[in-house]
């Protein structure tokens, strides 16, 4: 009776196309989208002479290596690759990278990383792939009362491959692409509203070039925090981990176990995901780091992919697992690429094994088999005292270029 | 809700349980567009309600836009993504408490027949008597306290569970059902014994 009195009915079409649009202009400030979008978008400048200025174009852009401190300025690609050697299993690769890696205590009022995060995607239109990026810059303040800052910028797309470039060529070398609103936005666990919201396909643009850094807070409240189902991460919480693998397993075992994550498959995929950002993505001390690699080295389904190259050209040994076993077999690998010396993670990698039938069902661009759907190349990760290094042009800040106030005292 | 495996375009398979994709939201910020995409309607449902449509037009979307701000700080361990949401809807309603005060009045204004609400022909019987009481229910419940109207509102326009109340609204579950009894003892009283809030668990649970 009283929702009947009230019943206003469900929202119309204009009104939810028009919500959904204000909220990808969040995920993707709107100056930006224009050019292309937030984390998933592309590579270097330049390629109007893309042959072979793929990875060079990058390497100039991104400037120093990631050799931590110590070496600053080490250029990946120009690296020796290591000589041949037996393949080693996933659990040796790991175990290694646990050895090796250097467990100096932290010091540093930031964990700062430099990233490249991109993917590969077919524009609307094309029989051909292009592959985009855009560099991400965190500086996570341990203090509790220092906002976390992002730095962002997209460093452009090229044909994914030289297969793709001919293809390209012969499509008149266009400049800019349109991509299917559902790949541009990263995409929604079904498929996308093309009928519901719009009753038409949306596209956005995405360009050759790079585009201007801009900043943002990643939270309107100071401090970071990282989630996990069953627990919020903080600094402090990371600092006061195991740094016994069984143990560090036990206890985020115990989170998912409060989060009503109790399936084994479920819960290694989770571990396999959690233990992963413990490795250089989120703020842990070293050993823990180190207790990570053990964890994963124990998880079923690791495979070892021997020596690899990354998105970089640089040398590295990946593990993998593979997920989403469709009536084929898996559909797609989740890789690991560790530094053989150093034990560091140089990068992530998501690969489409079997293209599944859901673009169908979403209209969204097909894939292919190899297809990398998600990267992310470390290019820096340490500890630094330095304060964040903020662009002018700022998104979710107030005229004097601080963190907005949040809206409510709850959200 | 288990997490399903679901391969989206453009990424393949990952689990997409709400807490799930907002926990990848944390670093994929466009993925919380799958949060808006299963639950607009509903909030919008909600704040309509509440505060008539040309005002939910916009309080929806920002309970959205709220929710993206706050997502790293979304915490499943105080409950599911749904209440989080109506909790968010809410506090941003609490925040038009004159607008909501002004649609009551003119629900309460007799003659002043609302628009039948889609899907109920089955009901029209009900609706008719409803119809006669209508002015008495709505000032009743502009005369509600805050706090028990959202309890009240959250479950019968919402269709959120004690449990879920609880959780959107950040008070303990005996608080639900203490302010849910009195919401409901008040409005019988000013219908004359009907209980108004009856059978609203099964039509929008």
């Amino acid at each position: 009776m009283v929702a009947e009195l009230l019943d206003e009915g469900g929202p119309s079409p204009e009104v939810t196309a028009k919500g959904r649009d204000g909220l990808a202009g969040l995920t993707v400030p709107v100056a930006v989208r224009r050019h292309a979008r937030w984390t998933k978008p592309a590579l270097a400048a330049g390629l109007v002479a893309a042959s072979v200025a793929g990875l060079m174009t990058w390497n100039a852009a991104i400037g120093g290596g990631y050799g931590g401190e110590a070496a600053p300025t080490r250029s990946a690609p120009t690296r020796p690759a290591p000589p041949p050697e037996p393949l080693m299993s996933a659990r040796t690769i790991l175990l290694a990278a646990a050895e090796n890696l250097d467990k100096t205590p932290s010091k540093g009022a930031y964990w700062y990383t430099r990233q490249i995060v991109g993917d590969q995607v077919r524009p609307i239109g094309a029989d051909y792939v292009i592959e985009r990026g855009t560099e991400i810059q965190n500086w996570i303040p341990v203090s509790p009362k220092e906002y976390h800052w992002i730095v962002m910028r997209e460093t452009g797309a090229k044909p994914a491959t030289s297969a793709d470039q001919t293809a390209w060529r012969r499509a008149g070398s266009p400049d800019r692409w349109q991509v299917t609103a559902s790949d541009a936005l990263g995409v929604s666990g079904k498929p996308i509203p093309v009928d519901v919201i719009t009753e038409k396909i949306k596209s956005v643009p995405v360009p050759a070039a790079a585009g201007e850094p801009f900043a943002m807070p990643a939270s309107l409240r100071p401090g970071w925090t990282g989630f996990v189902p069953g627990a919020k991460l903080t600094p402090a919480v990371l600092r006061g981990l195991p740094t016994d693998q069984a143990d560090l397993k036990s206890r985020i075992l115990g989170w998912l176990s409060s989060a009503g994550i109790k399936d084994a498959d479920q819960r290694n995929e989770r571990l396999f995901n959690i233990g992963s950002n413990l490795l250089a993505a989120d703020p842990a001390p070293p050993k823990v780091r180190a207790a990570a690699y053990q964890m994963l080295a124990g998880l079923p389904g690791m495979r070892s992919l021997g020596t690899v190259t990354d998105r970089l050209g640089r040398t590295g040994r990946a593990v993998a697992v593979r997920r989403d076993d469709g009536p084929d077999g898996p559909r797609r690998e989740e890789r690991l690429i560790i530094d053989p010396v150093t034990g560091r993670l140089l990068a992530t990698e998501e690969i489409v094994l079997r293209p599944d039938d859901v673009h169908v069902a979403s209209r969204s661009a097909p894939q292919r088999p190899g297809q990398v759907v998600r990267f992310s190349v470390m290019l820096d990760a340490r500890w630094t005292d330095e304060a964040p290094v903020l662009p002018k042009k700022r998104y979710n800040v107030d005229k004097n270029g601080n963190p907005k106030k949040p809206e409510c005292a709850r959200c | 809700m288990e997490p399903r495996m679901i391969a989206p375009p453009g990424v393949a398979a990952v689990p997409d349980d709400d807490a799930t994709v907002i926990e990848r939201s944390r670093h994929e910020p466009d993925r919380f567009t799958v949060i808006y995409d299963r639950h607009f309607a509903l909030i919008y449902r909600y704040v309509a309600a509440r505060l008539g449509r040309d005002v939910a037009d916009d309080i929806a979307a920002e309970t959205f836009y709220a929710a993206f701000r706050r997502r790293d700080r979304f915490d499943p361990a105080r409950g599911a993504v749904r209440p989080w949401l109506f909790g968010i809807a809410t506090n941003l309603v609490a925040q038009h408490r004159r607008d909501e005060s002004r649609r009551y009045s003119a629900l309460a204004r007799a003659g002043d027949a609302a628009p039948a609400a889609p899907g109920h022909e089955d009901r029209v019987t009900e609706r008719v008597a409803a119809e006669g009481i209508r002015p008495q229910l709505a000032a009743a419940l502009a005369a509600l306290p805050p706090g028990d109207r959202d309890v009240l509102l959250l479950i019968a326009v919402g269709g959120l569970g004690y449990e879920e109340v609880a959780q959107a609204l950040e008070i303990p579950g005996g608080t639900v059902g203490s302010r849910m009894n009195r919401a409901r003892r008040k409005l019988r009283e000013a219908l004359g014994g009907t209980d108004p809030t009856r059978d609203e668990g099964k039509s929008h649970g």
